[in-house]
C-alpha cells in the first residue's frame, strides 16, 4: 500500500474524527458532571441520526434544518433521561450499578422503539453535497469536509462555553466536587439537568452529521455509546478537552491503523488502544491523576 | 466501522441433552408394497421464522397428498416445530431420531440447521433443507442436504459471468460472516483459475455503518471489478457511492438483495452496471400444474422454499421406496438426476444442489435488467 492511500486513511480518520470527538465531549458533558455512566447516550446518538436522515430523505427537508431538529430533539430526550430516569434514581439513593443497568435497559428499549417505529433498515439521506473534492491525493465529499468543519466547531463552542461565565464555573465546580459546589450555592440539581439535556442534544448532533455521512441504522445505538465511553477513558475521565482528543485519536487509530493490517481488525485495534490506555496511563490523556483505573 | 460486534456476538448454545437415543438411522431396505414412508418434517413453525416453516410444511404436506394419491407405500409426516431457536432444533431432532424416520424434510433457518446438521449425521439420517443458506450446512461425508442455492454459489455465477466478459482484477468487500468468507475464497478461486488477481480483499463486520477505510484500500488496488458481498441493501448502496466517491470507475459485482427499489433510490447513478445472479421462476410444466395445486389448497401463491419443500420431499419418498432409509438413501441421493418442479436436482460431493436456473442482472438507468449471458 502507497502513501497516498495512507493519506487517504488518515484524511478518513480525521473527518470521522470529528463526529467521535463531538459524541466524546457529549458523553463528557453528562459524565463528567454527573458522574452517571449514561449508556443510553447511545440513544440520543441514534436519534439524532434517524430525525435528520428521515427529515432529509422522506420530507425533503434541507440539512440545514434538519440539523437543528435533531439537536432539539436529542435536548428534549434529555429532558425525558433527567426528570423521569436519573433524578428518580438518584432521588432514592441508588448505587452506580443500579443506575448503570437501568440506563442499559433505556438503551435497549430506546432502540427497540425506533427499530419498531422506523423499522430494522437503515436511512439513507441523500444531500446536494455529494460532489467529490480532489485535494492532491485526496478524495473528500463536499458533505464530509462540511460534516467534520461543522463538528470540530460544535466542539470548540463547547470547549469554550465551558471555560467561561456563569454557565462553566457552574459546571466546573459540580465536576469538581458536586456536595463543595451545593454548599457555596451552585444549584447541583439545575448543574445536572443541564448537563443531560446539553449532552444529550450535542450526540444527537454528533448522531445526526454521522447518519448524513454514513446512514441512520439500528446499530447506532450501541455504537454510539461505545464510541462516547471509549473516547472519555482514552482522553480521560474529568477532562472535557481530553474527550475531544480521545474521540479524535480513536477514529485516526481505527482507519490508519488498518493501513498495513486488515480491516477485520478494525475492531480490535479500537479496544487495543483503550487496553494500553487502561494499563500504561489510566488516567487517559488528560484526566485527573487516579491511584487505579476507576470509574 | 462498527464498535459493536460483541454486544451482537449470539451465543447459540445448543441445548445439549441425554445421548439415550438408539442411534438406528431407519432401516435401510427398500420398501415393498404398503409399507409406510417416514418422514420427519423440522420447521420453524413459531418465533421469529414462523411464516417461511409455514409454507415448508405447506409444501411438504402438499407433496405427502399427491404421493399418496398415487402410490401404496403412504407418506407419514412427523411435524417437529424448532421455535426459530437452534435449541428447538436440536430437542426436534432428539424427538424424531427417537421415532427413526427415513429420512427429514428441513430445517428452515439457516441457525438451526448448523446446529443439527451434526445430529443428522451421527444419526445416520438424510436430512435435506429447502432454505438454509450457510454453506456449513452441508459436509462431506454427511447426511444433509440442500435443494437451494445459496449465496455464495450465486457469488460464483456472477464472478463467472464477469470474467467472461473478460475482467482480470477484483478487489473484494465482503461480509465477515460464513457467508462472505465462504463467498471471497469461491471469488478467488475463480479469477485466479482464469489468469486474474485479486487486489484485495476487506472484510466488514455485518453491522457495519460505514466503508471508507475498506474501499480507499480496495479503490488503491485499482480493481476493474468490485465485488460487494454485504447483506443490508442500504448498505450495499452506500458503499458503491463510497467507492465512487473514492474514485472507483469498474464495475461492481454484487448479490440479488439489491432489487429493491429502495436500493436504485439510494445508490443512484453510483450503481449503474451493478450485476448479480437471481434464482429464476422454474420453467418446467409441472411447476404450474405445482403453483396451482398450492393455491387451491392453501389459497396463496407458493414461496421458493414452498416449492423447494415440495420437491424434497417427493425426492425423498422416491429414494425411500428405491433403497430405503438411512445410508443406502444418503448413497442414492448423491447419484440422483431428479425432474423436480423446480428443475433438476442432483446434488455434489458435500451435498449442495448442483445446477438451478439462474440469471444475471443488471442496473441501467435505474432498472434492473438482464445482463445477457448464463
Amino acid at each position: 500500500m502507497d502513501l497516498n492511500t495512507l493519506a487517504q486513511l488518515a484524511a478518513n480518520g480525521i473527518w470521522i474524527g470529528g463526529i467521535y470527538s463531538l459524541l466524546g465531549v457529549s458523553w463528557a458533558v453528562v459524565f463528567n458532571t454527573t458522574r452517571t455512566f449514561h449508556i443510553a447516550h447511545g440513544v440520543a446518538y441514534a436519534l439524532g441520526g434517524y430525525v435528520t436522515c428521515l427529515l432529509v430523505a422522506r420530507t425533503g427537508v434541507p440539512v440545514e434544518l434538519a440539523l437543528p431538529a435533531s439537536f432539539l430533539a436529542g435536548c428534549l430526550l434529555g429532558v425525558a433521561f433527567e426528570l423521569l430516569l436519573y433524578r428518580p434514581l438518584r432521588a432514592r439513593g441508588s448505587t452506580p450499578m443500579v443506575t448503570f443497568v437501568a440506563s442499559l435497559g433505556i438503551l435497549t428499549t430506546g432502540m427497540a422503539v425506533i427499530v419498531a417505529f422506523v423499522g430494522p433498515n437503515s436511512v439513507l439521506a441523500t444531500t446536494p453535497f455529494e460532489s467529490v473534492v480532489v485535494l492532491g491525493p485526496l478524495r473528500l465529499t463536499v458533505l464530509q469536509i462540511g460534516v467534520a468543519v461543522l463538528a470540530y466547531a460544535s466542539v470548540a463552542a463547547t470547549l469554550v462555553a465551558w471555560r467561561s461565565g456563569w454557565f462553566g464555573r457552574a459546571m466546573r465546580a459540580t465536576t469538581t466536587n458536586s456536595e463543595l459546589a451545593g454548599l457555596v450555592g451552585i444549584r447541583v440539581s439545575r448543574a445536572y439537568f443541564v448537563a443531560m439535556v446539553l449532552g444529550s442534544g450535542l450526540g444527537a448532533l454528533a448522531g445526526a452529521l454521522a447518519g448524513l455521512t454514513q446512514s441512520a441504522s439500528p446499530e447506532m445505538g450501541f455504537n454510539g455509546a461505545l464510541i462516547a465511553a471509549v473516547a472519555v477513558l482514552i482522553g480521560g475521565i474529568g477532562s472535557l478537552v481530553g474527550a475531544a482528543i480521545g474521540g479524535a485519536v480513536l477514529a485516526l487509530a481505527m482507519n490508519v491503523g488498518i493501513w498495513q493490517l486488515s480491516s477485520e481488525w478494525q475492531l480490535a485495534i479500537a479496544f487495543g488502544v483503550l487496553m494500553i490506555f487502561m494499563v500504561v496511563r489510566p488516567r487517559g490523556i488528560l484526566g485527573e491523576r487516579l491511584a487505579k483505573a476507576e470509574l | 466501522m462498527t464498535i459493536l460486534g460483541l454486544a451482537a456476538t449470539a451465543a447459540l448454545i445448543a441445548g445439549c441433552g441425554s445421548s439415550s437415543s438408539a442411534g438406528s438411522g431407519g432401516g435401510g431396505s427398500p420398501k415393498s408394497g404398503g409399507e409406510p414412508i417416514h418422514l420427519g418434517v423440522v420447521a420453524s413453525l413459531s418465533g421469529a421464522a414462523a411464516p417461511f416453516g409455514k409454507t415448508q410444511v405447506q409444501g411438504a404436506e402438499l407433496a405427502a397428498e399427491e404421493w399418496n394419491a398415487k402410490h401404496p407405500d403412504k407418506i407419514e409426516l412427523s411435524v417437529q416445530d424448532d421455535q426459530s431457536e437452534a435449541k428447538g432444533g436440536v430437542s426436534a431432532m432428539r424427538k424424531l431420531s427417537e421415532e427413526g424416520p427415513d429420512a427429514i424434510v428441513g430445517p428452515t433457518s439457516t441457525t438451526i440447521g448448523v446446529a443439527i446438521a451434526p445430529i443428522a449425521t451421527q444419526e445416520q439420517i438424510p436430512m435435506m433443507s429447502p432454505s438454509v443458506s450457510a454453506p456449513e450446512f452441508v459436509s462431506e461425508g454427511g447426511y444433509t442436504f440442500r435443494n437451494h442455492l445459496t449465496t455464495p454459489q450465486q457469488a460464483a455465477a456472477t464472478t463467472e459471468w464477469a470474467v467472461e466478459g473478460g475482467i482480470k482484477s477484483v478487489g473484494m468487500l465482503m461480509n465477515n460472516a460464513a457467508d462472505g468468507k465462504a463467498a471471497a475464497e469461491t471469488v478467488e478461486e475463480i479469477v485466479e483459475e482464469n489468469g486474474g488477481q485479486i487486489t484485495g480483499a476487506e472484510f466488514a463486520e455485518p453491522t457495519a455503518v460505514e466503508f471508507q477505510s475498506q474501499l480507499t484500500k480496495l479503490v488503491a488496488g485499482k480493481p476493474e471489478a468490485l465485488w460487494v458481498f454485504i447483506i443490508a441493501p442500504e448498505a450495499i448502496a452506500l458503499a458503491m457511492k463510497e467507492a465512487r466517491q473514492l474514485g472507483f470507475t469498474g464495475r461492481f459485482l454484487t448479490i440479488a438483495n439489491v432489487e429493491t427499489e429502495e436500493f436504485t433510490e439510494t445508490v443512484g447513478s453510483a450503481g449503474e452496471e451493478a450485476v448479480w445472479a437471481v434464482e429464476t421462476e422454474p420453467e418446467a410444466p409441472s411447476y404450474a400444474a405445482f403453483v396451482a395445486a398450492y393455491k387451491k389448497k392453501f389459497g396463496a401463491e407458493p414461496e421458493f422454499i414452498a416449492a423447494n419443500s415440495y420437491d424434497a420431499t417427493m425426492l425423498l419418498a422416491e429414494g425411500i421406496t428405491k433403497v430405503g432409509g438411512g445410508s443406502a438413501l444418503r448413497e442414492w441421493l448423491h447419484k440422483a438426476h431428479y425432474e423436480g418442479v423446480t428443475g433438476p436436482i442432483s446434488f455434489d460431493a458435500e451435498g449442495d444442489v448442483t445446477e438451478r436456473p439462474l440469471a444475471i442482472r443488471e442496473l441501467r438507468g435505474g432498472k434492473f435488467v438482464d445482463a445477457g449471458g448464463k
